[in-house]
């Protein structure tokens, strides 16, 4: 059956994300444009993960949970997990080649780390737009490494893509690459080219969906447990676990790794419906909803 | 050297002329705003072809009260106007950053 997916998306953590993309209404809005399949790839952070997970179960949209990566040479790389927990641990890992750098957020934007209800759990200290201590490989081949579904962003833009940054994409394991219009063979390595909103307004959100080719039954078990998860109240663990706000980003990937209640995300439905989808896209089942060349604007393109 | 000094020393047209004039450190080359951020000081031209509104904000953050865009390459109006709304100027030149680096370099007396 044919799904809707979009699987690049930006909350209100992502200093270039509106403070209105909380993952509660990040999730109502996907709900409402018929997306089927939705993951949230803040900037070199998984920190919004839970409360996305929570909200996708309570509207009935499967969520992914990834991080849109930028590496050394400031190109962005997509990288896609199963479960809240799997992208938490990939970003806590990550956090020590973020570089310190001061910075400001009125020029920048927020920050914030928010639970399912919007609450404010703390903020991330670090300006999660600077490009990682790791090369695109290296960041390539630590996603792939973690199980990851890796998909280099937007290849054909003016800015931090493979083509702004290297002129090329360079050769390794892709699940598939992202792009804003159809891409010139040189650019996708033989993948699939699949087309992905970049949302970082709520009306960005299934703005450039890709239908994708699966199995129904992965998809409604998947579906069920998370109905059933979110009847039972589950908020995503870690809200409110604190009685002050955490200090820190650190701090914060601890609460949520170490809270039993990430543990009640049904991991083996979601691992299912994720190697379902790493299928679709590797046998290129997919109909991407891309740009008419005209359209691009010279910022975006 | 001020800016107008700097945009005739690279056949510079401004694009976005809203600044306070100001007297030139010197200048620093670099397509990679991380880079940038790390090394760059205040009262640098930023000499780059990153012609995107990013390129603005880290200018702002640092201190640079200037960009100048080589190889040609078209200002988007997103990155005129983040500029404008901090009197950042912008300065776009066909020259190549090589070319914009040594005259720039030379005309600072380094």
């Amino acid at each position: 059956m044919r799904v809707a997916v979009d699987l690049h998306n930006h909350s209100c953590l992502s200093p270039c994300g509106d403070l209105s993309m909380s993952p509660r209404a990040m999730a109502a809005r996907a709900a409402a444009r018929g997306i089927g399949i939705f993951a949230l790839t803040d900037h070199n952070t998984a920190l919004n993960c839970p409360a996305f997970a929570a909200s996708c179960a309570r509207v009935g949209v499967i969520p992914l949970f990834g991080l849109e990566l930028n590496s050394a040479e400031e190109a962005h790389l997509l990288t896609l997990f199963p479960t809240p927990r799997a992208a938490l641990a990939f970003g806590a890992a990550l956090r020590e080649y973020l570089p310190d750098y001061p910075w400001d957020p009125e020029s920048f934007g927020d920050q914030p780390v928010v639970d399912e209800a919007e609450s404010l759990l703390g903020f991330e200290e670090r300006w999660l737009c600077a490009a990682l201590d790791l090369s695109f490989d290296e960041l390539a081949l630590r996603a792939a490494d973690a199980g990851a579904i890796v998909i280099p962003a937007h290849v054909d833009r003016s800015m931090n893509s493979v083509r702004s940054q290297l002129g090329f994409l360079p050769s390794g394991s892709y699940d598939a690459v992202e792009s804003l219009a159809e891409p010139p063979f040189e650019l996708t390595g033989g993948a699939a080219a699949i087309s992905g909103s970049d949302a970082h307004f709520l009306e960005h959100i299934g703005r450039r969906p890709t239908l994708v080719d699966l199995a129904g039954e992965p998809l409604a078990a998947l579906r069920r447990s998370l109905a059933a998860l979110a009847a039972g109240g589950w908020s995503g663990g870690a809200a409110r676990q604190r009685e002050e706000m955490a200090d820190s980003a650190a701090a914060m990937y601890g609460d949520f790794l170490s809270d039993e209640r990430l543990g009640l995300y049904p991991e083996a439905e979601a691992k299912a419906l994720f190697e379902a989808l790493r299928s679709a896209l590797r046998e290129k089942r997919v109909k991407p909803g891309f740009l008419p060349s005209r359209f691009i604007r010279p910022s975006e393109g | 050297m001020n800016i107008h000094e700097a945009a005739s020393a690279v056949d510079a047209e401004i694009v976005q002329g809203s600044f306070q004039e100001s007297e030139l450190t010197g200048g620093y080359t670099s397509d990679l705003l991380s880079d940038v951020m790390g090394h760059a000081q205040a009262g640098q031209i930023l000499i780059t072809i990153q012609a995107h509104r990013n390129t603005v904000a880290v200018a702002g953050l640092i201190g640079a009260p200037a960009v100048v865009i080589c190889n040609g390459r078209p200002v988007p109006e997103d990155m005129i106007d983040a500029a404008r709304d901090e009197g950042i100027a912008i300065l776009r030149t066909d020259f190549n950053q090589y070319e914009v680096s040594g005259r720039l370099y030379r005309a600072l007396g380094h």
